[in-house]
């Protein structure tokens, strides 16, 4: 039935983009009144589908878009005016016709008579009349070819009545021959669907009747048609690149100049002409060119298509973390394989980057369906509402954005009905008359956030309160206790409706308990914030990507599940003798203390149901814990009985009865979960939860891990419901303020050396690292090369300048003097060649935060108004003479080493860090003797290395805790200190220390702390 | 291919539709044609008896037009049905050689 | 004539439209959910796609006396464009039966404690009775 049944599809795209773009024309009407161009464009879109429809005979789509188009028409010259009902009429006429389009083999059948009757009244009422301006609407098979003075009327006539203009040049035989199409129906098609108005054909290729074989015919014309660019290569059946679309606005005089020119120029490229003519046949196609519209590059996928491609990017990124972990070991044995290995893995992450790219839309997709669904809904509650979208770019995957149109629908008519009051009520609040609803999409912090935000009355806690307990959904002590999010959640309880009566606007069957798991499907959660009588934001926080998410692998009760690290903040590691100071009880709960805040707490086994064991200390063996409580007695208890015992087994029996807590975020909320065990990251490919387990509320997905098997995800939201946690926003703030101020009353002070090089930059260096400061004159400095060197207490010293290692201009002039610094606690030194010197001083350094990350430089700071660069010798004296300098990387055990830090000045702390990371080691820091003992107790160490000067608790203090404590007693502890003397040494290695060392000396740090690990490894 | 002398032109009328599987025949015979002894100042191509034209055919066309050109004769197409006039028309050929809209007989 | 699956399960022996089975796994290794429904037994890789498997004797109502110590299973094909793909425990499989449907006998209330909705019929072998599964009714036990 359906003439050119296989391009329908495109036909129904296109269309369904122009009727769209109707529907917000005609909104934006509405709003601004008469606006010629928003008329216009209107009478454009709706002219285009009555022409493309008209090519597929879908009749009744014609008819129907004829009729609006004659309305528009009549307002276009001003014939008719515009008011509430004609819109009204047009949106309804122009929603049928999208229906007829949405379901296009059906659209014969529909009935559109109501909607013809009532535009042809409205047509007759107001208008002269006059014979309509359109032709009917089969302007198929025109006789003739224009004439001139005809084409160029015919041609403004086109365009007026939104006609593209198109060029388009055909090989007569190449793409009509061939096909066998012959010339005649082809430019009876070409009538069929538009007008030519001018043509050219290129003959010279043919000189004689021998090259009628195999010369070629170029035929160009221009044409004026309502169909699409897309669509027009497939009405002719002609390759795309022979169709070029032109500006509508070129002058007829041109055209004939247009069609000449394109097969000039054609024929230029395939045949010797006389180079001039060549030249200047090109530069006007490039003229012409320039004038014409940009092509379109993009190409229609199906959706299943991208599906696929998604699937086997996700699959790939599996396969290449096996691949890489199986490698591991290999990669340095066999030759070549790390670049390979490297170069699939960085290609892996760019093509699932790509492909999830593929996916993501726009969120104006979603959103643009509001400004009508607001128009309809203030109409129906009387109130005045206005639509703010902010955010439409905001990109998420298509999938995501599907499915957040039910939900998002729902919040917008609740703001509506049930947030913002009537204008009447605002009006007597000092509130404007006209109530806002603001849609917002932004990013942070990994998410999407979509915010609907409304200035109505803002949601009465006490009523929802007192609801929930009405209906039973809560209990009277949990309501008590309740913050006011939990509080807010309740909204989303199943059952829940704070109106009155159900309104048919918002409440259709769809509460707010569907809206929460549709968000929840999607990985996302929703948060509520409320102020009465100001306003209310419902905000939605949404993955970026699906499918393929990091996680960690945990164990409970010998089992392992996922749990995505996306909420993922930090691991805990307490010690069953630690419980005590750690963990408390509060309303009954356990809660975790943890830096000043207490984070509700419970045992991942609980919540899932499963029987929680532990190790019997006395036979070793797996028994059930019956007690309630993460610590019980029980395990202080064979602390204290066991003192006879080997402090390295009671410490192993310890370790095995470890509790691992992970502390999970999500929106605001702050938990912690017990495991217990933790078996490192992996990505995991998230596959859905067979609907047989969709009731279980713990978990989000299944995935297969690595070996083979299937585990299942865990859901954190799930499980906050399910043990039913209470988060007490309590904040120990007292202390955390403390802290603070002791911190910034006791920061160390340094000896600073100021100078200059031949730029600008005033660099800085501690003195103590300064040996000395020599003045010397130019001629003194030797060049072998390209090494400076001068002569130093009779040896030659090598020289450099740091302007040469250093992201700073080198300028060179002519100056008199010049200094060098001898660096002090070197085994090679080099001296360091200054221009200047500025200044000393004491002072505390603030480092800035912005780094300036670069290789020799520990950071900048500002004093006295100067941005002061600090120099870090190590790492340019590395660069310089890395035979020297590099330290070994300490790669040869498996596993990292982990070393405290006590430090509080933050330069010294960067300094530390540095060296000891890039000596293979990983770092934990801690800003004094008190933070140091707390990071001990949670995190296993393998050596400290402390500063004395601290403040809360000092270095000595530090190590004697330390000695004090049974499980630290044997960890090695290195002093380090930037002062140097023989009487702080002794009263420290008294105190405890190891070792007293000088922190700047890094090479023998490193040596020593290389040495006393591995002393303390052997020794078991 | 019929050929006539009438009036000092060669008219040359081809018996079948000029398309692609006929063109190499019709090439043949409008050269040996024109090749004649006889004297003739002008070709007329008559297409009475074609009722089909494909593009190979509209080149076969211009391939005489170029070789009676380079002869130093006319040219002139006659007896074209609508289609092949209108075609003739788009493609502006009557701006080319001279299209005559009766037959000759 | 249908051609019928035979098992052994919970003691009895039951059939199964062999046209609905997709496939027979020994030595599965599965991976339990907990706080699932009870007949739920877990889940399962199938090269690459995850199967549910089931408890029947737990479905249907025999009690936990089912499987202990099998790990043999039958993977039923997907139902209806389902994507779940699902299967159930056996102790041991039987043979493939052909079974003339005329045979089939309406199922007693009661079948050794089994809910007779789960049967489709039921056919009086030489040796024993051979229980007919309603597959329908598995895949909507949920």
């Amino acid at each position: 039935m359906l003439q050119n049944e296989e391009f329908i599809q495109e036909f129904v795209e296109e269309a369904m983009t122009h009727v769209e773009s109707v529907e917000a024309g005609l909104l934006k009407l509405d709003a601004e009144k008469s606006d010629l161009n928003e008329i216009n464009t209107i009478f454009r879109a709706i002219h285009s589908v009555k022409g493309t429809a008209g090519f597929f005979g879908l009749k009744k789509i014609v008819e129907l878009s004829h009729s609006m188009e004659n309305i528009l028409g009549e307002i276009r010259n001003s014939r008719m005016g515009i008011n509430r009902e004609i819109i009204d009429l047009l949106l309804a006429s122009n929603d049928c016709l999208k229906g007829m389009i949405e379901n296009v083999a059906n659209s014969e059948e529909t009935e559109i008579f109501e909607y013809i009757s009532k535009l042809s009244i409205l047509l007759k009422g107001e208008s002269i009349s006059k014979v309509q301006e359109n032709a009917a609407p089969q302007d198929i098979n025109k006789e003739k070819a224009p004439k001139k003075a005809v084409e160029a009327a015919m041609i403004q006539d086109g365009i007026k009545h939104g006609h593209k203009l198109f060029k388009v040049r055909i090989k007569m035989n190449e793409d009509l021959g061939t096909k066998e199409i012959s010339p005649v129906q082809f430019f009876k098609k070409i009538q069929s669907i538009g007008n030519i108005v001018e043509s050219n054909t290129d003959i010279s290729h043919i000189g004689t009747l021998d090259d009628v074989a195999d010369a070629e015919i170029y035929f160009t014309f221009l044409f004026t048609t309502v169909l699409e660019k897309a669509l027009l290569p497939i009405a002719l059946e002609i390759p795309e690149d022979h169709v070029e679309e032109l500006d509508p606005s070129t002058k007829a005089e041109d055209f004939l100049k247009i069609v000449a020119e394109a097969a000039a120029a054609e024929a230029a490229t395939e045949k010797v002409e006389p180079p001039a003519v060549k030249e200047e046949s090109e530069k006007e196609t490039a003229q012409a060119k320039t004038q014409n519209i940009v092509v379109e590059d993009s190409i229609r996928v199906h959706v299943s298509l991208l599906n696929n491609l998604l699937n086997l990017a996700s699959e790939m990124v599996l396969g290449r973390n096996q691949l890489l972990r199986a490698m591991e070991r290999h990669r340095k044995e066999i030759p070549g394989v790390d670049p390979i290995l490297q170069n699939i893995d960085r290609i892996t992450t760019e093509l699932q980057e790509k492909v999830m790219q593929t996916r993501m839309q726009p969120i104006a997709n979603v959103f643009n369906k509001f400004p009508r669904i607001i128009r309809d809904l203030s109409k129906k509650l009387g109130k005045e509402i206005q639509l703010e979208l902010q955010g439409t770019d905001v990109e998420l995957d298509k999938s995501i954005i599907e499915a957040l149109g039910d939900p998002l629908t729902h919040l917008v008519r609740n703001a509506a009905d049930h947030g913002l009051e009537t204008p009447e009520k605002r009006e007597k609040q000092g509130k404007p008359r006209i109530g806002i609803i603001l849609l917002k999409a932004y990013h942070e912090g990994g998410y999407v956030n979509i915010d609907v935000v409304d200035d109505g009355a803002g949601i009465n806690l006490e009523y929802i309160k007192k609801k929930a307990l009405e209906k039973e959904l809560v209990s009277k002590s949990d309501v008590a206790l309740m913050s006011e999010q939990e509080a807010l959640q309740l909204l989303f309880k199943p059952g829940f409706s704070t109106a009155e009566k159900i309104t048919d606007v918002s409440g259709r069957g769809v509460g707010m308990d569907v809206v929460r798991t549709n968000i929840e499907k999607l990985g996302g959660t929703i948060e509520i914030f409320t102020n009465l009588g100001e306003g209310t934001t419902f905000r939605l926080l949404l993955p970026l990507t699906l499918a393929i998410i990091p996680s960690l692998i945990v164990e409970v009760e010998k089992q392992k599940f996922a749990l995505p690290q996306v909420n993922l903040q930090e691991i805990v590691r307490i010690k069953p003798s630690d419980a005590s100071r750690k963990i408390e009880y509060i309303h009954n709960s356990e809660v975790l203390r943890l830096r000043g805040r207490l984070l509700p707490i419970v045992h991942l086994a609980d919540v899932l149901g499963l029987k929680r064991t532990y190790i019997d200390p006395e036979t070793g063996e797996r028994k059930e814990e019956k007690r309630k409580s993460l610590f019980d007695q029980r395990r202080q208890a064979f602390q204290e009985k066991d003192l006879e015992l080997d402090p390295l087994e009671c410490r192993r029996r310890d370790d095995a009865n470890i509790i691992r807590i992970l502390v999970l975020k999500i929106g605001s909320r702050k938990f912690g979960i017990a495991v217990d065990a933790i078996h490192g990251s992996e990505e995991i490919l998230v596959k859905p939860l067979p609907k047989f387990v969709k009731d279980c509320k713990c978990y989000s997905g299944v995935t297969i891990m690595g070996d083979g098997k299937t585990a299942m995800i865990l859901d954190p939201e799930g499980i906050i419901g399910k043990a039913n946690l209470k988060f007490v926003e309590e904040l120990d703030r007292k202390s955390e303020h403390e802290i603070s101020l002791a911190e910034e009353s006791m920061r160390e002070q340094q000896n600073l050396l100021l100078f200059k090089c031949s730029g600008p930059e005033t660099f800085a260096i501690d003195l103590s690292m300064v040996s000395r400061v020599e003045e010397i004159r130019p001629e003194a400095i030797e060049t072998i090369g390209d090494k400076e060197y001068i002569k130093f207490r009779g040896d030659s010293l090598r020289v450099i300048r740091p302007e040469d290692f250093l992201p700073v201009a080198r300028i060179s002039k002519q100056k008199e003097k010049y200094y060098v610094i001898i660096p002090k606690l070197v085994k090679h030194p080099i001296g360091i060649l200054i221009e200047n010197i500025v200044d000393t001083m004491q002072t505390s350094i603030k480092l800035n935060q912005e780094d300036i990350k670069h290789h020799g430089l520990i950071g900048s700071t500002i004093l006295n108004d100067t941005i002061v660069l600090l120099v870090n010798i190590y790492e340019i004296f590395e660069k310089v003479d890395p035979s020297h300098y590099t330290v070994e990387n300490i790669k040869k055990s498996t596993i990292k080493r982990k070393i405290l830090v006590a430090e509080d000045t933050p330069f010294f702390q960067r300094m530390e860090r540095g060296y000891l990371e890039s000596a293979g080691y990983h770092v934990l820091m801690a800003q004094n003797g008190k933070e140091a003992l707390q990071l001990l107790q949670e995190n296993e160490v393998d050596l400290v290395l402390s500063d004395i000067n601290m403040p809360i608790m000092d270095g000595l203090e530090l190590v004697k805790k330390i000695r004090e404590d049974k499980q630290l007693a044997s960890l090695p502890v290195i002093a380090v200190t930037s002062m140097t003397g023989d009487l702080q040494k002794k009263a420290g290695l008294e105190a405890g220390f190891d070792l007293y060392e000088f922190k700047l000396d890094r090479a023998r740090l490193i040596e020593q702390i290389e040495q006393m690990i591995e002393k303390r490894r052997e020794a078991g | 291919m019929e050929r006539t002398i009438l009036e000092n032109n060669l008219v040359l009328t081809p018996e079948s539709d000029i398309v692609s599987s006929k063109v190499k025949e019709l090439v043949e015979a409008a050269k040996k044609h024109m090749n004649t002894e006889e004297k003739y100042q002008g070709v007329i191509l008559n297409l009475g008896k074609v009722s089909m034209i494909d593009s190979i055919g509209i080149t076969f066309v211009i391939g005489l037009y170029k070789s009676a050109s380079n002869m130093g004769k006319g040219f002139k197409v006659s007896g074209l049905n609508t289609d092949i006039k209108q075609l003739f028309g788009i493609m502006r050929l009557d701006q080319v050689f001279e299209i005559e809209a009766t037959q000759i007989v | 004539m249908a051609k019928v699956l035979t098992f052994h399960l919970c003691g009895s022996l039951f059939g199964l439209d062999i046209t609905l089975v997709k496939e027979i796994n020994r030595n599965v290794e599965y991976t339990p959910i907990p706080g699932a429904k009870p007949y739920i037994i877990g889940l399962f890789n199938m090269r690459g796609q995850v199967v549910t498997l089931f408890d029947l004797g737990i479905l249907m109502g025999y009690g936990n006396e089912s499987r202990q110590d099998s790990s043999s299973c039958i993977i039923l094909k997907a139902f209806r464009n389902d994507s779940d793909q699902i299967g159930f425990l056996i102790e041991k499989k039987g043979d493939v039966a052909d079974i003339d449907e005329e045979l089939f006998e309406p199922p007693p209330s009661n079948v050794g404690g089994i809910d007779s909705e789960f049967i489709s019929g039921v056919v009086k072998l030489k040796d024993e009775l051979l229980i007919i599964l309603n597959a329908d009714r598995i895949f909507e036990g949920s």
